[in-house]
């Protein structure tokens, strides 16, 4: 048991080891999970940003390259390009032909929404590692008086 | 030595956690629904700024099949419909289960002070 009190009105709050260990090993899933979720978003973000790089390019570019595999086994020259309409991504399943200009304006809306989603993803993690170290430290402070009591003890 | 819950309490706590796992489950599944729906509610946003005839792909498989705004639009809106449904008819199951979850906690509460009064202990779910 670990006895914590508060000062000013001498309240004392019992809890149980195995109970703070329980909330260090929920929240260190849950902080995990924060993680992932955060590397998730950035990476659509970059994908974005890319997706915007290759529509500005595309409008200045005579010729293109387009690579035929992810390790860039084989690349081809590709010309003749019209450079009027893309398909851009709504969402779901469905994608929409338009002009550049409005791609960019999707993209733009899908990467401001993004980067607020991350933005909340942030300040979340930010306070579940708090809490995490709150407890951490509570565990060592434990741990130091029970060795504290020992050695007096021994 | 532990003390032994008593099988009254004990009952009612086994049922205070299937309802919480109830709960879990159904918001999980919710939260699914709701999150198709503002998908939805976007790609329906983004249409309606697009002129009449706008050519528009549908990933079928490994296809994208051609078709055209106003027959995505009413697909959309068919979608809508049925997920707003499904969303409601959560909600309605939720709100139904947090009744259940406060009246039985209420339950758990009253026993805990019947076979601890010394405690005073209460239960949150």
């Amino acid at each position: 048991m670990i006895f914590m009190s508060n000062e000013e009105n001498q309240q004392k709050v019992v809890v149980s080891l195995e109970d703070l260990l329980a909330q260090a090993d929920a929240l260190k899933k849950y902080i995990d999970y924060l993680q992932k979720t955060y590397a998730e978003l950035q990476d659509n973000i970059m994908s974005i940003d890319s997706s915007l790089q290759a529509l500005k390019e595309l409008q200045n570019s005579q010729e293109l390259l387009m690579v035929g595999d992810k390790r860039g086994n084989v690349i081809f020259k590709v010309q003749g390009i019209d450079k009027a309409k893309v398909l851009v991504h709504l969402g779901l399943e469905y994608y929409a032909e338009v002009d550049p200009d409005f791609a960019t304006k999707v993209l733009n809306d899908k990467k401001t929404e993004l980067s607020s989603v991350l933005s909340n993803v942030e300040k979340e993690l930010a306070k579940s590692l708090e809490a995490y170290k709150e407890i951490a430290d509570i565990l060592n402070q434990a741990q130091q008086q029970l060795q504290a009591q020992q050695n007096k003890g021994g | 030595m532990t003390e032994r819950i008593p099988p009254e309490l004990q009952t009612q706590l086994v049922k205070l956690q299937q309802l919480q796992d109830q709960l879990n489950r159904l918001l999980t599944e919710k939260n699914v629904i709701d999150s198709e729906l503002r998908e939805v509610n976007k790609i329906l946003q983004e249409l309606s700024q697009l002129p009449a005839g706008t050519t528009v792909y549908k990933i079928v498989g490994n296809l994208l099949v051609k078709t055209d705004k106003e027959t995505v639009q009413k697909e959309l809106d068919d979608r809508k419909e049925i997920l707003e449904l499904r969303s409601r008819t959560y909600q309605k199951q939720e709100n139904l289960l947090r009744t259940q979850l406060e009246d039985l906690q209420k339950k758990v509460n009253e026993l805990l002070a019947k076979y601890y009064p010394q405690s005073g202990g209460a239960v949150k779910a």
